[in-house]
Formats: C-alpha cells, sequence, structure tokens
C-alpha cells in the first residue's frame, strides 16, 4: 500500500509494536503463561499452548512511539494509542486503549482475544490517534510493520503460507489413491491451503531438502523451483477465483491475507504497467469476461517462475553439472 | 616523645640519616651524644630526650617540629632527579621494552587493563566500589612548560633525542611525540585514578605491589586469595605503551603503610630503548624520584613523600585521601581512535580531535567491558564505578561522565541485576524476564589426578534490547565481572527471538555456588594476558594437564545447548518438506523490479517524493518528484490519486490541472507525462478535481500513484 497523505500534520519517526506477554485462558479458567519464544519473528503462535480447548488469549503489547507525541507545542493534543486486531476472513476488529508509561514513549495494555473471533491468523497493529485542527480522533502514526496472531501455529512464522503434509498417496484420499505416482498435490484455495508430499515416491521429501552441488542438490533445487512454479500458479488462479468485491461500486479487492501478497506481487509481472488496484481490475475483468484471459496464461506462468526462483535454479544446475563432468574426466 | 608523630623515630632517622649521607658516628659527635645512643635511638630501644631533639634538628637541617611529627622526610636529602639505568655487564642492547611495544596503543585495551587491575584491587573488605576515573587533558604552551619544568624535562630531551634518531618503532614513537610538543605546543596527559584500592604498598625494591609495577617488567603480582585477574601483570606494559613517550608518573595513596606513611608516594618510570647520550651508555628505563643512598654509588632513584606543591605541578594531586593510585600517561595517544592506519600514517590534523575521540572510545570500552562490574543488586553496590573527564589547560572541555551499564548494555544489565536480586524464572513468560538455568563445569583438579570438581556456573538469558549492537550473543566472566568471551551463539534457527545471555563463572556465579573457588582458579590459569579468552596455557598445563583445557570447550558447548533450550521453541522434528521448503514458501517479495534492464529494456519510472496538502477550494494540491528510469524518453507515465481508505477498493478522483514543471511534459489528450530525453529528475503539480471527491479533502487521506508504461513503437 502506497503512503497515505493526511490533510493535516502528522508525527515522523518509527512506531515499534510488539508483543511482550501472551497468556491463554483454558475451560476451567486458570490462565497459562505462554513462554516468550512463542513471539518471534513478528508473530505469536498462540497455538503453542499447552491448553487444548483455550477460550480467552490476553496479549501484552508494548508499543514505543517517538517522544514527540506527548511533547508540548506539537500540533496535536488528546493523544492516544490504540492496539487493533484485525482478521480479513471473519471480520474481526477488535481494539483496546493503551496507557502511557512515564515519560510518554511507552505504551502498554492487554487486548483480550476471544479464540471464537480468530479463525487462523489475526494482524495486529496500532494507531496513534489525537486531535488536530479541532478534530478528534485523527490518525497521527501506525507502525511500518504489523504483528500476526497466529491461534493454531505452533512456532511462530510471520511469512507462513501453504501446510505441508507429507502422506503416502496409496493410503490417502479416494482421488489421490487414483494418482499414486504424483510427486506432489497442491490445493491452494479454501481456508487451509495445503502441500500434500508422496512419500511413496523413494527419496522425494529427501531430495527436496538435498544441499550442496552434488548430485542431489542439483536435483533437489530444480524439483524445490518446480514445486515453487506450481505452488504459486495455484495460489495465483484461487485468490483470483476468490476476491471478495468492493460493496459500493463492485470492484475487485485483493485478498487481505498472504495471498493478497503474492497476488500484489505476481501483478507486477503479469501487467507491469497498471498500478496494482488497476492491474487487479483488469485480471479479473479478462478471467470473467468473454477473451484475453488464454493470452495472459503465459505472464502467469512466467510470474510464478520468477517468484520460484527456477531461472536461477536452472543456471545454478547446469553450472554444478558442467562442474560435475569437468571433475568425472579428470 | 610526642605520640601524635607520624612514623616511628627510629626508622625515620635512619632514613634521614641515608638521606643526608650522615653515619650514626657523625650524628653523633654533632650532637655530643654516644653513638650507642643514636643506635639505641635507631633500634627502638630508647628515644631522645626533648632537649636533644633541638639537636637532632639543627644537625639534620630541619625544624624540632619535623623532627616530632615525623609526617615528612627532612629536606636535606638529594633532590628529586633521573636515574638511567646503565647498560648492561654484557653490553646486550635492548631496543625497547618488548611488552609495550609489542602493539599500536589503543584505549579499550588500556581501559581493559587498568580497571581489571583496580577491580583486582579493590579493598575487599569494603562494601563500595573502586571508584576508576580517566582525564585526558591536553596542555598547550606555558601550561606544557610549566608541567615539563616539573618533570625535569630538560635532563630526558637528550635521550629522547637519541631514541628519535634511532631507526626502530619506538624511535618513530618517540620522534613524532617530540615533533608535536615542538610543533603545536602541545601534550595530552591521561590520568587514570582509582580509590578505594589498596594502592601501590610494599617495598622500593622487594616483592610487593609497588615493585611490582614500578621495577618489573613482567611481574605479576598477586595478593593471596582467589578472584584476581593477575593485577599489574603483563598488562601494565599497555600503560607505558600508550605513552608515545614510554613515560609514566605515579602518586599513590597506600591502605597499609609504608615507612610508616600512606600519602603520596611519588614515583616515575621511563621505558626507552638502549642508547648512548654523551659518554654515557644506558640499558633502557629510568626512574624519577629521591636517590637512595642506599643504592650503588647512591645514583638508583626511588619513590618519595611528594609535597603538595610538588604534585600540583607534576599534575598528580589526588581528589580525597583514599587509598588507590593514580598513573598519569604522559604523551598519550590512541592508535584505534585512527581506523586501521599505523602510527606512521596519522597526520598532525588527525590528532587535533583525538582527545575527544579517545574520551568517546574510553566510554564505549568501558561499557562493553565492565558492564556487570558497574550493575548492582540485591542489595549490593557495584564492584565498579567509571568515569571519564576531559580538560584543556586546568578548564574542563568535556565534563566527568561516569558510565551507565543501564544505558550501554541494558538487556545484559537487567539479566545480572535480576540475578543479583534473585528475581530470575525458570521459563520466561514476560518479554522483560531473565530466565536462569544452572550449567555444570567438571573443574578439572590441579596436578593433573584424574577426576574433578563440579561447579554450576550460571546462565542468564533474556530478550535483546533495540539498542543493543550484537545480538544473540553469549558473553562470559568470572569474579572481577569483567566480560572475557563474548561470541555469538552458534546454529540458531532464524526465527528466534533476539535475546542476550550472559555466563556468570566461578566467583561470579555466588560465592556458595558450587565449586566457584576451583573454577575460578582454573579459569584464571586460563586466561592469557589479554584476558579476552580461555584457552590452553602454560599455566594452564603446568598446573592442571594438558588437555585441561578441553573442559573449557566443553562448557562453551554446553552453555550454548543450554542457551538454545531457553530461547528455540521446540519442535518435533524438521517441518514436513524440510527447511528448504519451509523457505520457498515465505518468498517475501521484491522490491519492485529495477533489475530489468539487464535484458535492455527501459526501467520503469518511480515516484520519489509526493507532498499533498487540502487547499482553500476544497481540492488537493499535489507535488511530486519522479525519477523517469534509464531511458527517459522510452517510457510514460500517469500519476493516480485515490482516496485513502480502511478496507474495499479506493475511490479514484480525477486532476482538474497537471502542470509540468521541470523534466517533463504534460499532455492533456494522453493524461500522462512524457520525459524529456536524459532527465534525471522530473517535477509536476496536480490540483484534483473537487466535484469527484467522495468525502471533503479536509476528511480523508490522499493516495498517489504512479501508472507507467513503455511508449509504443512507431
Amino acid at each position: 500500500m502506497a503512503r497515505v497523505i493526511r490533510p493535516y500534520p502528522t508525527l515522523k519517526g518509527t512506531v515499534a509494536l510488539r508483543v511482550q506477554a501472551a497468556s491463554v485462558k483454558g475451560p476451567d479458567g486458570d490462565w497459562e503463561h505462554l513462554d516468550v519464544a512463542a513471539s518471534a519473528d513478528r508473530t505469536t503462535a498462540l497455538g503453542s499452548a499447552d491448553t487444548l480447548g483455550w477460550t480467552t488469549a490476553r496479549l501484552r503489547v508494548s508499543v514505543t512511539v517517538p517522544a514527540k507525541a506527548t511533547a508540548a507545542g506539537e500540533p496535536w493534543s488528546d493523544v492516544n494509542v490504540l492496539a487493533i486486531l484485525t482478521e480479513g476472513a471473519t471480520n474481526l476488529r477488535a481494539t483496546v486503549l493503551l496507557r502511557p508509561t512515564d515519560d510518554g514513549t511507552e505504551w502498554i495494555g492487554d487486548l483480550d482475544v476471544l479464540r471464537a473471533d480468530v479463525f487462523h491468523r489475526a494482524n495486529l497493529t496500532v494507531q496513534m490517534v489525537g486531535t488536530v485542527g479541532g478534530v478528534p480522533g485523527r490518525v497521527l502514526a501506525e507502525p511500518t510493520e504489523d504483528w500476526v496472531i497466529d491461534v493454531r501455529a505452533a512456532r511462530p512464522e510471520h511469512g507462513q503460507t501453504f501446510t505441508v503434509r507429507e502422506t503416502a498417496f496409496s493410503r490417502s484420499s479416494l482421488w489421490l489413491r487414483n494418482m499414486p505416482d504424483l510427486p506432489w498435490s497442491i490445493n491452494a484455495a479454501g481456508s487451509r491451503p495445503e502441500v500434500r508430499l508422496n512419500t511413496d515416491m523413494e527419496r522425494l521429501t529427501e531430495l527436496l531438502d538435498a544441499q550442496g552441488d552434488g548430485p542431489a542438490g542439483i536435483v533437489g533445487s530444480l524439483l524445490l523451483a518446480q514445486l515453487g512454479e506450481a505452488m504459486w500458479t495455484a495460489t495465483f488462479h484461487a485468490a483470483l477465483g476468490d476476491l471478495e468485491s468492493d460493496e459500493e461500486d463492485g470492484s475487485p479487492l485483493f485478498p487481505a491475507d498472504w495471498r493478497g501478497e503474492a497476488l500484489r506481487d505476481m501483478l507486477r509481472t503479469v501487467l507491469p504497467d497498471l498500478t496494482p488496484g488497476e492491474a487487479l481490475r483488469e485480471v479479473h475483468r479478462r478471467r470473467t469476461g468473454d477473451h484475453g484471459w488464454g493470452e495472459l496464461q503465459s505472464r502467469i506462468q512466467a510470474a510464478a517462475q520468477e517468484r520460484a526462483g527456477l531461472a536461477k535454479a536452472v543456471r545454478e544446475a547446469v553450472r554444478a553439472l558442467e562442474k560435475l563432468e569437468r571433475e568425472e574426466s579428470e | 616523645m610526642d605520640v601524635e608523630a607520624g612514623e616511628d623515630f627510629g626508622p625515620w632517622l635512619a632514613r634521614q640519616l641515608k638521606l643526608a649521607g650522615m653515619t650514626q658516628t657523625e650524628l653523633a659527635n654533632k650532637i655530643e651524644v654516644t653513638r650507642a645512643a643514636v643506635s639505641a635511638w635507631i633500634t627502638g630501644r630508647a628515644t631522645p630526650r626533648v632537649e636533644t631533639i633541638g639537636r637532632i634538628a639543627i644537625a639534620l637541617g630541619t625544624d624540632t617540629v619535623t623532627v616530632h611529627t615525623r609526617t615528612t622526610d627532612t629536606q636535606s636529602g638529594l633532590p628529586v632527579t633521573w636515574y638511567h639505568r646503565p647498560q648492561h655487564e654484557d653490553a646486550g642492547r635492548e631496543l625497547g621494552n618488548a611488552a609495550a611495544f609489542a602493539f599500536d596503543p589503543d584505549v579499550e585495551v588500556l581501559a581493559r587493563e587498568t580497571c581489571q587491575n583496580s577491580l583486582d584491587e579493590r579493598l575487599s573488605a569494603s562494601e563500595r566500589p573502586v571508584r576508576v576515573r580517566y582525564t585526558l587533558h591536553e596542555l598547550t604552551g606555558e601550561h606544557m612548560h610549566r608541567f615539563l619544568d616539573a618533570m625535569h624535562w630538560d635532563k630526558l630531551l637528550p635521550h629522547y633525542e637519541a631514541v628519535a634518531d634511532q631507526a626502530q618503532k619506538v624511535g618513530r614513537v618517540v620522534a613524532a611525540g617530540l615533533r608535536d610538543m615542538r610543533e603545536r605546543q602541545r601534550l595530552v596527559l591521561l590520568r587514570v585514578d582509582d580509590y578505594n584500592a589498596a594502592g601501590l604498598t610494599g617495598d622500593d625494591y622487594a616483592d610487593g605491589r609497588f615493585a611490582a609495577v614500578v621495577r618489573r617488567q613482567l611481574d605479576s603480582h598477586k595478593q593471596a586469595g582467589a578472584g584476581l585477574g593477575g593485577s599489574y601483570g603483563l598488562g601494565k606494559a599497555t600503560i607505558w605503551g600508550t605513552s608515545r613517550l614510554g613515560l609514566v608518573l605515579i602518586n599513590s595513596t597506600l591502605s597499609e603503610p609504608h615507612e610508616g606513611r600512606t600519602d603520596n608516594r611519588v614515583v616515575g618510570r621511563l621505558d626507552l630503548p638502549w642508547r648512548q647520550v654523551g659518554d654515557q651508555v644506558l640499558a633502557g628505563p629510568a626512574w624519577f624520584g629521591r636517590p637512595d643512598p642506599a643504592s650503588p654509588r647512591g645514583e638508583v632513584t626511588r619513590s618519595w613523600w611528594a609535597e603538595a606543591d610538588e604534585i600540583e605541578r607534576l599534575h598528580l594531586a589526588r581528589d580525597s585521601d583514599e587509598p588507590g593510585t593514580s598513573f598519569l600517561i604522559v604523551g598519550a595517544y590512541d592508535m584505534a581512535s585512527f581506523d586501521k592506519r599505523t602510527s606512521d600514517e596519522v597526520s598532525d590534523e588527525d590528532e587535533g580531535a583525538s582527545v575527544l575521540a579517545m574520551r568517546d572510545r574510553l566510554l564505549k570500552a568501558l561499557g562493553r567491558n565492565f558492564w556487570a562490574a558497574m550493575t548492582g543488586g540485591g542489595g549490593l553496590a557495584p564492584m565498579l564505578r567509571a568515569s571519564v573527564r576531559v580538560l584543556r589547560d586546568g578548564t574542563e572541555i568535556a565534563p566527568e561522565e561516569q558510565v551507565d551499564p543501564e544505558r550501554e548494555q541494558p538487556s545484559r544489565t537487567r539479566a545480572v541485576r535480576a540475578f543479583l536480586d534473585g528475581t530470575t524464572v525458570d521459563r520466561r513468560t514476560h518479554a522483560d524476564d531473565v530466565a536462569m538455568k544452572l550449567v555444570t563445569m567438571n573443574v578439572p583438579l590441579e596436578g593433573g589426578a584424574k577426576g574433578g570438581v563440579p561447579h554450576d556456573a550460571v546462565l542468564l538469558v533474556t530478550r535483546a534490547d533495540d539498542d543493543d549492537d550484537r545480538h544473540n550473543c553469549l558473553v562470559a566472566m568470572r569474579g572481577n565481572r569483567m566480560v572475557v568471551r563474548d561470541r555469538r551463539v552458534p546454529a540458531l534457527p532464524g526465527n528466534v527471538r533476539p535475546f542476550q545471555a550472559v555466563l556468570l563463572l566461578g566467583l561470579a556465579a555466588g560465592p556458595d555456588a558450587r565449586g566457584a573457588e576451583a573454577a575460578e582458579h582454573f579459569l584464571r590459569a586460563a586466561e592469557p594476558p589479554e584476558h579476552n579468552k580461555w584457552r590452553q596455557t602454560e599455566e594452564l598445563a603446568a598446573r592442571y594437564s594438558y588437555s585441561a583445557h578441553r573442559r573449557i570447550s566443553t562448557l562453551v558447548r554446553d552453555a550454548n545447548a543450554a542457551v538454545k533450550d531457553l530461547v528455540v521453541v521446540p519442535r518435533a522434528e524438521r517441518p514436513a518438506g524440510g527447511e528448504r521448503l519451509k523457505k520457498a514458501m515465505v518468498r517475501r517479495a521484491k522490491p519492485p523490479a529495477r533489475s530489468q534492464s539487464r535484458r535492455g529494456a527501459p526501467t520503469a519510472p518511480i515516484l520519489d517524493t509526493v507532498e499533498a496538502k487540502p487547499i482553500d477550494s476544497g481540492a488537493w494540491e499535489v507535488y511530486g518528484e519522479i525519477k523517469p528510469g534509464s531511458v527517459p524518453e522510452a517510457v510514460f507515465a500517469a500519476p493516480t490519486a485515490r482516496f485513502a481508505v480502511r478496507s474495499g477498493s479506493a475511490p479514484v478522483v480525477s486532476w482538474q490541472s497537471v502542470e509540468a514543471i521541470e523534466g517533463c511534459t504534460w499532455s492533456d489528450d494522453d493524461r500522462s507525462l512524457t520525459f524529456e530525453p536524459g532527465a534525471r529528475r522530473a517535477t509536476f503539480r496536480a490540483v484534483t478535481d473537487p466535484t469527484t471527491h467522495p468525502v471533503r479533502a479536509s476528511s480523508s487521506g490522499l493516495v498517489v500513484e504512479l501508472r507507467t508504461g513503455e511508449k509504443e513503437q512507431h
């Protein structure tokens, strides 16, 4: 999102946000304080709780703002800082006012979240608001980076995307049983995007994780890039097929989660001349309209290849192969 | 006899006779008593009568009060002067104190060495910290000359000139120092004072702190007791090495009287290489003091009890009568302030700023190495307080600044304080919590015996502060709480929340910790003179065994593993699909592709700066700066404006007018900007059409973007 210019003076400087502590309340009413390691990488993994069926989580939110925020002689007054938790999937919007510590540069508060309100990953951000030019409640500053509250994950990972599962296709769902030779299966649609790796395929997972420029590493890198291309192509199509639209003008909206980010990134390659919003409208029009969709396919593929780093993987594989051949001939 | 007297009469009289070069018989004859009577006074078997004291005073050329109080020496002795050690019998030449000139002077090394000495010499009976103060004093013109006169510069100069002519490194350093004084009339003194420390006690020549510092080069005088870093060991050469003149003056207030006195024991020591001055051939070192009649030919100089005006002239006056030592480093310099250059490459201009640069580096070094020693807690005061100030010709130009561990190392200081306060936790649930875990070390037995003594070291982990310079490190220390080892914890997973870890070993783990004394001794033996790591040393091999140092590697490995236990979310095994796939999936968006230029295609114009404000007509007035990219004439750009919304698509507003200012032209037909060939920057001003605003301009934020594209080729 491009920078928003406000019609009034705003606070310059960095606003930093972090979750200092997290606890969850079990069905019996006991609080479990999570290890601080549950919060890392701008993410709090509430799934790391040992309490099963917890109902409420309490997040200690701490925000550091520049000293100017509460200094005298600035154009704003009645400054407040509030923490905001939102989730696109559930339309959740929970807020809590934070209270300033002594010098007014750190604001702290507890945000309570009901487990039932969050589907999977909610975004935590803060806003500093105040009265400017007689108008109350104006946004003065926002952090550059938000925080993710993941109610399912056991490990904090900010950029979490697909869930990976290793399964034997021969003993899996009926549809996969019929395709026992597939190395992988990708489902990018719906609420649980998933990559399944076929453990019937010998050495597949080992190759995917192979390092170095030996034969296993070369094959692994190529496989990984190929899987990546498939993943991002699937993501592009799944996201585009499930767009929400603006209630007023019906124009399509970017998904709120990581798929929105992937779509934005790939659209830069697909339609480089357009702003992201225009590009989204254009691909949506072509997909739902009569023509132009087929012509886009090669571009979508290019975008997926680029995101998956296929060109680099091929280049490196060729180089590694040449080296192997040289060594053999010596 | 006067009971208020300072020193016992006997030893005092004996020294006065020595100073005056008078025998017992000569004195007996002068004051008309028997030689046996004088002998009885000196051995303390008898004391003179009051009327005899008057005669003794006359004989010694002093007044009766001096004889009564005996807090000073009579002035009958020889004047304070320099004594240069003559060349060795075998005519061997030493071209510099190997220890002092082995490295470029660095105030960080100096800070470590001096603070460590002061910590080791802290009066341990007191609960108070040892105070260390660094004073950088720049003397110019008249001030410099007065100081030089006070230390008999005229007698030293020929020696410096002889050395400056030599081609060795020492010669170049000395020559640069002399040039600085001559051409710029400037001399930098760096004084290092400690208070609440032992002071340089003991005889001038026999074993003791004084002789360890002043007489010997490599002696490491150690107080009997554990927890010492080996004060005034090899490292004391750094004090002399910091002087480009190899010259240090010392004033010490003693914690235990020597010759019945404690205040203002003064001596100077010069470290120069072999040299020939006139017909004298000299071995190297020289001492500034009072000639000792008991020495061969009565030439060797020894420390003297200086008068107030003397120490004032020598810039050696101490703040209080608290015991401790002041080192005055004459001609101090710091190569490390000048990046990686060697001493030959530093120009005079560089040195203009050197005093303040040295101050900054001193403060940093003190904070980095001694934050733990400066941290108190659990009702105990810190072990150390340190401060730095800067003077020029007696006037303060940077006020005394006390090093604040909390500011220098906020997170680590929090960790050590929590340990001292006893507020650590087993498992951190709040960001500011400090987790504590014991790491057991198997301390080897002395003499290479099998088995060992278990020692429970204390590991502390807390979150890293944003201000810390490095994250995810493990620092380790023993009893004096000086940082000895500071390394990153290896092989951490990528998503670990930044932390700091502290390992307290030996007596730092607390006097009651299991095996604390044994570990303290062992680690002390494993420390090289720089005290910056633990490893195999000769002392370690000799006192323990050749394989003893492996216990340290084991400890470090165990400590790193314990850190990981505390900071990493445990997980069953590798993620499904492996780490590489995991990484590939969270691939972040690259910044807008500029890399396309490698294909020869023009790069897209970028909207570099936007300013906008609502104007009276109700419209937004926008000013924008564009970087047109690699081939400006091949691309176009159309600014667009939208109103910011929280959710949903942002409504686009139309331009009422767009005006190209610089580097471009605006076409109303294409509604886009065309750039001038070769333009590096293009600017425009645009005004929105208020009739297309969904709400008033003053009620919404504005987002300005650039639609860009390549022009069609015709």
